[in-house]
Formats: C-alpha cells, sequence, structure tokens
C-alpha cells in the first residue's frame, strides 16, 4: 500500500498537467471577446491583463487612457462603454482610479506592436498634478509586472526610455519590497547582466506563472461580468447623432442636476456633507498642480508614444469650476495647470490636444467634483470619434 | 466508526480502488492549490484605499 502512493501522485501528477493544459488552451481560445463589450469594460482586471488587451485590439480599435472617470456613469447613455458599444469604433478603456501617466506609459509600451491603429487617447485629469505625483501605494496597487515585462521586451523603445521608466517604477515600488525585488531582478536582466542560473529559472518560471494567471483571471471575470466570445454582430458605421445626444444630456442635467454645483444628485450629497469643512479650503493653493513629478511621467508617456510612432492625442479635462470656486482653488493656478500642458504638448509636434479647459463652468458637465457627467462624456466622445476619423 | 473500518477493510481488499482513490485524492489536492493560485488576489501591494479626489 505504502509503496502505490508515491505512483499514485505521479499518476495525478500526469492527470494534472494535462488538465492545466487543457485550461491554458481554453482561457487562450476564450481571451477573444465580444469586442465592444469587453473594450469599454472599465475594470481592472482587463487594464492589468497585456493578453487580454492584445487579443482584442483590431484595426478599429482606439486606445483611450484615463482613470477613476470610467468607472462613473456607465450605465449612462453618454458614457463611452454605451455610446460606443455599437459601434464600428472599438474604443478600448485602460485604467481606473489613480492610473496616471507613468502606468499608462508602461502599458502602452507593452501593447504597442499589437495596435494596428497607431493612435493613443490619454484623459488628463488635473488631480494626477499634486505636489506628490501618483502616490507610491497607489501605483503600486495598479503595477502590472505583465505589461512592465512587455515594455521591457520592446526592441522599438529605447535604452534611455526604458532606463527612465525603470528608475521611476524601482522608486515608486519601494512601497511593495516583493514587487520592487522582482523588479531589480528583470531590469538587471534587461540591462545584460550576470544572473545566477537558479534566478534566471525562477524569474522564467514566474514570468510563466503570470502570464497563465492574467489569462486565466481575465476570462474567468469577463464571464461573470457576462462578456461573451466574440460573436456576429451588426456593428453602426454612422456618425452618433451628437446634437441629439446633447440634447437628452441637458434634459437630463435639468432633471437630475439642479444645484449650485451642478452636479448629480448623489454627487452633490457627497459634497454637501463636506461644504462646512471645503469652503474656502483651498485658497492656499498658489502653486496648486503647478508643480509635479507627474509633469516628467507625462513627458515619458509622450517620449513613448515618439519613439513607438504612436500619434497621441492628450484631452486636457478641466476642474469644476463651480466646485473649485467654492473652495478657493485659485483660478491663476488652474490656468496655469492648463498652460503647462500645452506647453508639454508643444514639445512633441505630433501630439494633439484637446482643451476643455474652457468649460470649467458648463452646467451639467461634472457629476461630482471630479468626474464626467454626461455632457462632460459627449464632449469627451466626440473628441474620441473624430480622432479615430483622422487619417 | 463501526463504518469506517469497514470502509477501509473492503479498500485494502480493492488495491485498484484505493490506488484510483488516492489518484483522485492527490489530483483534487493540486487542482484545488491550483485554482487558488489563478484566481486569487496575490498581490503585495500595500492596501489601499481609494478615495476621491
Amino acid at each position: 500500500m505504502r509503496a502505490k502512493k508515491p505512483a499514485a501522485f505521479l499518476a495525478a501528477l500526469g492527470l494534472f498537467g494535462a488538465t492545466v493544459f487543457g485550461y491554458h488552451l481554453y482561457n487562450k481560445s476564450h481571451l477573444d471577446f465580444d469586442s465592444n463589450a469587453f473594450s469599454t469594460w472599465a475594470q481592472d482586471a482587463k487594464s492589468l491583463s497585456r493578453a487580454g488587451i492584445e487579443a482584442n485590439l483590431d484595426e478599429n480599435s482606439l486606445v483611450v487612457f484615463g482613470s477613476s472617470e470610467f468607472q462613473h456613469g456607465s450605465e449612462l447613455p453618454c458614457h463611452p462603454n454605451q455610446l460606443f458599444r455599437r459601434t464600428k469604433l472599438n474604443t478600448m478603456l485602460i485604467g481606473a482610479g489613480y492610473y496616471q501617466s507613468l502606468s499608462h506609459a508602461i502599458t502602452l509600451a507593452s501593447i504597442s506592436d499589437s495596435m494596428e491603429n497607431k493612435k493613443a487617447v490619454l484623459l488628463l485629469s488635473p488631480q494626477w498634478f499634486r505636489k506628490t505625483g501618483v502616490v507610491d501605494k497607489a501605483f503600486a496597487s495598479r503595477f502590472s509586472e505583465t505589461h512592465y515585462l512587455g515594455m521591457l521586451d520592446n526592441p522599438s523603445l529605447s535604452r534611455k526610455t526604458k532606463e527612465a521608466i525603470m528608475e521611476r517604477t524601482e522608486e515608486l515600488l519601494a512601497a511593495d519590497p516583493s514587487a520592487l525585488e522582482r523588479v531589480e531582478a528583470y531590469d538587471r536582466r534587461a540591462r545584460g547582466e550576470d544572473m545566477g542560473f537558479f534566478e534566471n529559472l525562477y524569474l522564467n518560471f514566474y514570468q510563466g506563472f503570470l502570464t497563465e494567471k492574467d489569462q486565466a483571471g481575465l476570462v474567468m471575470q469577463a464571464q461573470l461580468a457576462g462578456i461573451s466570445s466574440q460573436g456576429e454582430r451588426e456593428l453602426s458605421e454612422e456618425e452618433p447623432d451628437w446634437a441629439s445626444l446633447g440634447a437628452q444630456a441637458e434634459a437630463y442635467g435639468d432633471q437630475h442636476q439642479q444645484n449650485e454645483f451642478f452636479m448629480d444628485e448623489e454627487g452633490y450629497r457627497e459634497a454637501a456633507a463636506r461644504k462646512a469643512e471645503k469652503k474656502g479650503s483651498d485658497a492656499d493653493a498658489v502653486n496648486g498642480y503647478g508643480f509635479s513629478p507627474e509633469y516628467d511621467d507625462l513627458r515619458l508617456f509622450l517620449q513613448v508614444c515618439r519613439e513607438l510612432s504612436v500619434t497621441p492625442m492628450l484631452v486636457i479635462l478641466p476642474v469644476n469650476g463651480y466646485w473649485y470656486d467654492f473652495t478657493e482653488f485659485p483660478a491663476q493656478a488652474r490656468q496655469n495647470y492648463y498652460q503647462n500642458i500645452r506647453d508639454l504638448a508643444a514639445e512633441f509636434p505630433d501630439a494633439q490636444v484637446t482643451d476643455l479647459s474652457g468649460e470649467e463652468h458648463t452646467k451639467y458637465f461634472f457629476e461630482d467634483s471630479v468626474h464626467l457627467a454626461q455632457k462632460g462624456w459627449l464632449t469627451v466622445d466626440e473628441a474620441l470619434y473624430q480622432f479615430a476619423q483622422q487619417a | 466508526m463501526k463504518l469506517f473500518t469497514n470502509l477501509r477493510s473492503k479498500l485494502k481488499d480493492h488495491p485498484r480502488l484505493s490506488f484510483a482513490l488516492w489518484v483522485l485524492a492527490f489530483y483534487l489536492l493540486m487542482v484545488i492549490l491550483y485554482l487558488y493560485l489563478m484566481n486569487a488576489n496575490l498581490s503585495t501591494a500595500p492596501k489601499f484605499i481609494y478615495a476621491q479626489f
């Protein structure tokens, strides 16, 4: 009996190996989803998944990088999740709260070879440009090793740019020592330094494990979210009726956004609860958003675009002027921020800019102090659409 | 208890069944461990509470 247990273990191992292989093939074949539903699905599992994003990019895809705005209002008609769900234009939304320029630079470098349409949009939130830039713990929580490895493996990215990304990443990953240790090893390998046999073996094994986990986790989460595999569907080639949608957004605002900040009901409830503490609280922010490491991270993003022949469009999102006036965040500081972005973009002649700074006091633009409402989304959607149509 | 000891005696008399059950037990353990590794959040990043700006 005792001699049979090792044999039983080996037999089980063989069966397990066959199961894992079968599971691998199943996940690989199910990564190709209903493109629009997957692309507009704003979920961490997707944003972190190199394999998932690459498998769902096609000639009609437009990569759109952003942050928390993707997760607000996604059931409303003007959110890209709804507006571009049945159109030929397939907006691949990448990001969630605290995804900022550096994360997106890494992701872009990771997926660029799979992008048939070499254009990328970056929705810039002013709040990224606080004095501290991206918070290290937030960066660590959003860090994707598969994208980072993809970036390191991209032969079109210069050594200088890779070094800048490596340095900045190591700095921010001090908040996650385990991940930092692995990243430092990846970086040493990328620099061609001598790695020990076992260290190399471990890194290769771990990389394989991450890739499997990436695929398996994404397939399961997508299926749970009701996102099916690719099927034959009619996609509209017609341009959305911006005027009609605008009227709908205005009517929605007339009904649901009637308060001093023109936020929606939920946004206003949260803001109203903080009114006493927030009134005049930003009066001293004369250099607010003026100095931040985020500017260098944004420069890195644009540099990545340049080296990979990707045409970027920066969308300068405004602040909610009504709320920011209430907190007395200096208007001049806000204007200085917008000008800083324009100046930075001008360093890269290929970079296009959609400047929405003039919308600070557009009623119904925001659902709360920072996130876009229907009217705001519609403005952004039209910019995305026009950019995608350019030759 | 008697049921268990009876079952154990029966298994001793059927080595193939006993072997198959051991294979099944090892296999299930491996599959459970694998599915856990594939789906668990193994991130070592510090907890970060997303807060609206």
